[in-house]
């Protein structure tokens, strides 16, 4: 028997709780507490979730701002929160319609590995099936994101994907060292795709797709959409022949992308966390690469401490930039891995990409990366012969290797606050957000309004 | 015709290391199994839960709070002003304190001091019932004695005792939900936990 009812509660890594009424000893129920529930139906197959919200009954009670995790806002009132009803922005990739809402509804990819599974953030797999259980001051409710999500073809991923399958298929002796991967984040998700015969793949994405967000993530799901068969399927059989995978940790990098602060745009920002370099070194790491797109670009500022961190304990950290990835000079016979997952991918006739273009990839990366992978004895002469191997090797299109170091100090200053958005308050109660009510979609009228 | 209420509320703030590393994935068990319609008697059993937990916890606790009034006014006044927390979060950290477990990402400022969870209590119960007079007897509390752990002590063994039937509203909410979220010493010199008082070792 229900003596109580729930009539609010909070749930979210910065709080958790709840409150209760039993309306048989409350006299003046609904006059003296403020609180209504409003019921809000979900779509076919979902249930209905109810909410709590206090009622400001007098119009006089002042409206206030204050700022509020953009998470926890998306998940109290829906992935768009404050641009309900409009469009996601278009991605720069190819694409072929819209994904299937049913597979966009199972991204959630945690690694086999225990170890990494900390490590892992399925909060961006949790976005399509996720329902709000609040409704704000808009005049619409939030789409069903399963069904907005676009439909990507290989074509934009192409590159991430080749490069990515370079490594499985040259390096498959390198089982100390732990991948990076900080692309954009639909190439950080080919990539992986292309290397997860024998890399685990660790995605760490920490945020939801939003109308206006700094970040695409919505990209990202469907990349991960797109490869989600083939990720299933090397996890299977992973787990099937008791294989051990080397692991990969998969990062969006424009997870911190720069922002103006206008309200008119959600800060859907995150940093990532990674093991440390105890757990790393516990699980038989050595050598930690860094995957970006240009030599060139800084380290993100969520990656200096760990580096820095990672280098003080003795790990090796190297960095590789897919930019020295060229298409080869000489045909490449595929491995079994890389052919499946080209068939599966229906791939092109494109050759793949190999380590600064040459046919001697092998030797020429144990070159430039001897801590990766130990040069063949006969290279090392090459190597030592004439001094440093900068000045040797400077010319060679991979030059990330002997220019780039990672951070040796920790972050100077603290870390900007990310990851927060601007909300309407009245009274106590949040009644939506500051970007709705700039742009002009706030239909009832604040203070005024309840189920 | 609306009734008379009386108001108890009891907060602690204990750390949030070590063996007590899973308070906190505790209480959002506790509170989720819990659930939307709870009977009297299940409540009892939450609270027996929480309050034992909490008195567990106590020989650690580093600040504590506990409030009663009898005025239905000012009874309403600080029921509702426990209650907002859920909705305005006060208190609650905007962005992490520190990484999960065994992980390494960005440095927060707050990083000293050991992480620390509240844990709050608040009742709000029908004036002139056996529960109202239980809750008054139990804090009839010497002045000298308002912030001494035997007195957090004994209101915590008291909570479970209460005959819920009279109670008309009841919240239970913890700062944080996640252990990476979790408060830290130097927010409990905040202003928003201003309130919180030394506990003393009596």
């Amino acid at each position: 028997m229900s003596d109580f009812k729930r009539v609010f509660s909070v749930d979210d890594p910065a709080m958790q709780g709840a409150q209760w009424w039993q309306d048989s000893v409350d006299g003046n129920a609904g006059l003296t507490r403020r609180t209504t529930l409003i019921a809000v139906g979900v779509g076919v197959g979902t249930y209905l979730a109810y909410r709590a919200i206090d009622v400001i009954a007098s119009a006089d009670v002042p409206e206030t701002t204050r700022l509020e995790t953009a998470l926890s806002m998306q998940r109290r009132f829906g992935w768009s929160f404050g641009a309900h009803g409009s469009p996601l922005r278009t991605l720069p990739f190819a694409v072929a319609g819209i994904a299937d809402a049913k597979t966009v509804g199972q991204l959630d990819l945690p690694p086999a590995e225990g170890w990494l599974r900390p490590f892992y953030a399925g909060v961006l797999a949790e976005a399509p099936t996720a329902i709000p259980t609040e409704s704000s001051n808009e005049g619409t409710e939030p789409q069903a994101l399963a069904g907005l999500i676009p439909a990507i073809v290989l074509d934009g991923m192409d590159s991430a994907f080749r490069v990515g399958a370079w490594f499985p298929e040259h390096l498959p002796g390198v089982g100390d060292a732990a991948l990076i991967v900080d692309l954009a984040g639909v190439e950080s998700v080919a990539f992986a795709a292309g290397a997860c015969g024998a890399y685990s793949p660790v995605f760490c994405f920490g945020n939801w797709p939003h109308p206006n967000g700094v970040v695409d993530a919505h990209g990202v799901l469907a990349a991960l959409a797109y490869f989600q068969p083939l990720f299933q399927s090397s996890t299977q059989t992973v787990q099937a022949l008791g294989g051990k995978r080397s692991p990969l940790f998969c990062l969006d990098g424009q997870r911190l992308a720069p922002y103006d602060g206008d309200t008119l745009t959600f800060d859907n920002r995150y940093r990532v966390t990674l093991p440390t370099a105890e757990i790393l070194k516990k699980n038989g790491i050595r050598t930690v690469v860094h995957v970006v797109a240009n030599a060139a670009e800084p380290v993100r500022e969520d990656l200096v401490d760990p580096f820095a961190a990672y280098a003080a304990a003795g790990l090796v950290v190297r960095r590789v930039a897919t930019a020295e990835f060229l298409p080869p000079a000489n045909e490449l016979k595929l491995t079994k891995i890389a052919q499946f997952a080209i068939a599966a991918l229906e791939a092109s006739a494109k050759q793949p990409k190999v380590f600064g273009g040459f046919a001697d990839f092998y030797r020429r990366f144990s070159l430039a990366y001897p801590d990766v992978i130990r040069p063949a004895a006969d290279s090392l002469g090459a190597l030592r012969h004439g001094g440093a191997p900068v000045e040797k090797l400077a010319d060679a299109p991979f030059g990330s290797a002997y220019t780039w170091r990672p951070p040796a100090k920790p972050l100077a200053t603290p870390p900007a606050q990310i990851g927060l958005v601007p909300v309407v308050l009245v009274g106590a109660v949040v009644v939506g957000a500051e970007m709705a009510r700039r742009r002009g979609t706030w239909t009832r009228a604040s203070g005024g309004w309840g189920g | 015709m609306s009734t008379s209420e009386i108001f108890f509320a009891i907060e602690l703030a204990v750390p949030l290391a070590g063996t007590n590393a899973g308070l906190a994935g505790y209480f959002r068990s506790l509170v989720h199994h819990h659930g939307e319609g709870p009977s009297r008697a299940d409540k009892a059993k939450f609270y027996t839960a929480v309050a034992g937990s909490l008195y567990t916890q106590l020989p650690n606790a580093l600040r504590g709070i506990w409030d009663y009034s009898d005025d239905v006014n000012e009874a309403k006044r600080m029921y509702a002003d426990y209650t907002s927390v859920l909705s305005t979060r006060r208190g609650a950290r905007t962005t992490p304190s520190r990484v999960a477990s065994g992980g390494v990402g960005f440095r927060a400022p707050e990083l000293p001091g050991q992480p620390v969870l509240t844990a709050t209590i608040a009742l709000s119960v029908v004036d002139g019932t056996p529960a109202a007079q239980m809750i008054a007897q139990a804090c009839g509390v010497p002045k000298n004695d308002l912030w001494t752990r035997r007195t957090f002590a004994s209101l915590l063994q008291l909570i479970p005792r209460i005959p819920f039937s009279a109670v008309r509203s009841d919240v239970f909410y913890v700062i944080p939900g996640s252990p990476d979220w979790a408060l830290t010493e130097p927010d409990l010199l905040t202003p928003e936990f201003s309130y919180l008082r030394l506990i003393e070792n009596r």
